[in-house]
C-alpha cells in the first residue's frame, strides 16, 4: 500500500543506489516490496543482478501500453523488479511525452499495485524535477531525497526551507511536511565532507532520515552486481543502510500481512 | 648415483657416517641421468640398501653406513606452532565490525558550528569586533 519515492536534485548522488539497497533492506525486515525504475538510465536492475543483456521494461514500453505486471520479475533477492527497459534518447523522449499526454498510463499502474494493502511500492525517481516525481509525490506515503554532503548539498538548504525544491511544496502529498532526505557517501575523513554533513544534520534535524557513510564496499558491491547487505553487512555503510530502512519503515504506514499470492489483486 | 657419492663424500668429511641423500621424490636436476624411481614414502624406516655405481675415476667408493630409523613425529596438527603468525590475519575468519554509533547519529552528536571555536581563539578577542576606546579617551 505505501508508496516511497526515491528523488534527487541532481544525477550522481547514489539516489539509484540508495533505492535499490533500501528496497532490499525493507524486504529484509519483513516487507513485501516492488521497486519500480523510473529512471531512464536503467541501472536499478543492475544492483539486482538482471543481465546487462536484458533490455525488457515497463516505462520503456510504456508509450505501447504494456501491461505492468508482464513487465515484473522477481529477483533473487526477493524484491519484484520493474526495470525501465533500456531506451534510446528518443524513445526516453517519447516516454516523457506519452506521460505528459496521458498521466494515467503511469498512474494508472502505480494504483493498482498501491491497491494491494501487503506491498510496499520502491519508486526510483529521474534525477531533478521529473514528470514522473510530479504524477506520484500525491500518491507518495514518502519522498526521500538524496543529498551529497558536499558544496552543491549546502547551497540547496535554502530551497529545501522554502518548499520549492524540486517543486515539491506545492504538491498536496500525504507528506504535508515535505520531503525527508538522506546524505549519501559521507566521508568523515574528508574536511569538507563532516562540515557540511554536521551542519546540515543540524540544520535538517528530523527531516534527515539518515547517513550513509562513503565505503568502497558500496561501489563493489555494484560492481559484483550484488546488494549491500549481502556481500558487505558488517560494514559501517550497511550498518547506516539498516538503521536508515528501520527509520523509513517507521514512517510509513505498515503494510498489511500478505494473504494471497501474486503481487497485487 | 652421484648424488649419493657426493653426500658419501661429505659424510667422511663431517665424520657422520649416518648421513646419506634422499631425493624426496624431487627429480634429479643433472643432466643426462635417467630418472630415479620415486621413493616409497613408507620406505624412511627400513630403508633398501643403496645402489652401488662405479665412483668417478680414481675415487674410492666411501662406505656408506644404513640409516638409522628415525623416531617417528608424535604431534597433533593443533598443536603444531603457527609456521608464519604475521599472515594469520590474512586467513583469520572476517570479524563483524562493531561501530558504536552510525554516520547519522555521529553527525547529530558533533557540536554545532557556533560551540566549535578553535581553541587558541578562546579568551583573544578578535580585532575586528573587539569594542574599541571612545574617540580620544586615551588622551585625557
Amino acid at each position: 500500500m505505501p508508496l516511497l519515492c526515491i528523488a534527487s536534485p541532481k544525477g550522481g548522488v547514489g539516489k539509484t543506489t540508495v533505492a535499490a539497497n533500501l528496497a532490499d533492506a525493507l524486504r529484509r525486515g519483513g516487507q513485501r516490496v516492488l521497486a519500480i525504475d523510473l529512471d531512464p538510465q536503467n541501472a536499478l536492475r543492475l544492483h539486482f543482478g538482471v543481465p546487462l543483456a536484458e533490455r525488457a521494461g515497463f516505462l520503456a514500453e510504456l508509450p505501447r501500453g504494456i501491461g505492468w505486471r508482464s513487465a515484473l520479475r522477481l529477483t533473487p533477492s526477493g524484491v519484484a523488479l520493474l526495470p525501465f527497459g533500456t531506451v534510446t534518447t528518443a524513445e526516453a523522449l517519447m516516454v516523457t511525452a506519452a506521460l505528459e499526454a496521458a498521466p494515467a498510463l503511469l498512474t494508472g499502474p502505480v494504483r493498482e499495485m498501491l491497491a494491494d494493502p501487503a506491498l510496499l511500492v520502491v519508486a526510483d525517481l529521474p534525477p531533478g524535477p521529473s514528470r514522473a516525481l510530479e504524477l506520484l509525490a500525491p500518491l507518495a506515503s514518502l519522498v526521500l531525497v538524496v543529498l551529497l554532503a558536499d558544496a552543491q548539498g549546502a547551497a540547496l538548504m535554502p530551497e529545501i526551507d522554502s518548499g520549492r525544491f524540486l517543486g515539491l511544496g506545492g504538491l498536496a502529498g500525504r507528506d504535508s511536511d515535505g520531503p525527508r532526505l538522506v546524505l549519501n557517501q559521507v566521508d568523515h575523513e574528508a574536511r569538507l565532507s563532516r562540515t557540511v554533513a554536521e551542519a546540515m544534520a543540524q540544520h535538517l534535524g528530523p527531516r534527515l532520515l539518515g547517513a550513509l557513510a562513503r565505503e568502497d564496499a558500496v561501489a563493489e558491491a555494484l560492481a559484483e552486481q550484488r546488494l549491500l547487505l549481502d556481500s558487505a553487512p558488517a560494514s559501517r555503510a550497511a550498518q547506516d543502510l539498516r538503521e536508515l530502512a528501520r527509520v523509513v519503515a517507521a514512517a510509513l504506514p505498515r503494510a498489511v500481512e500478505p494473504v494471497a499470492a501474486g503481487w497485487a489483486r | 648415483m652421484a648424488q649419493d657419492d657426493d653426500f658419501a663424500r661429505m659424510a667422511a668429511a663431517l665424520g657422520v657416517p649416518g648421513l646419506r641423500y634422499r631425493s624426496f621424490r624431487n627429480a634429479p636436476v643433472r643432466p643426462g641421468r635417467a630418472l630415479a624411481p620415486p621413493e616409497p614414502a613408507s620406505d624412511l624406516p627400513a630403508a633398501p640398501p643403496l645402489p652401488v655405481e662405479p665412483a668417478w675415476p680414481g675415487r674410492p667408493v666411501a662406505a656408506v653406513a644404513p640409516l638409522p630409523v628415525p623416531m617417528p613425529i608424535v604431534a597433533s596438527p593443533a598443536a603444531a606452532p603457527a609456521a608464519w603468525p604475521l599472515l594469520e590475519p590474512l586467513f583469520a575468519p572476517p570479524v563483524a565490525e562493531t561501530v558504536a554509533v552510525g554516520t547519522l547519529a555521529r553527525l547529530r552528536a558533533a557540536p554545532a558550528a557556533g560551540e566549535r571555536r578553535p581553541a587558541s581563539a578562546v579568551g583573544l578577542p578578535d580585532p575586528l569586533f573587539a569594542p574599541r576606546p571612545a574617540r580620544g579617551a586615551g588622551f585625557r
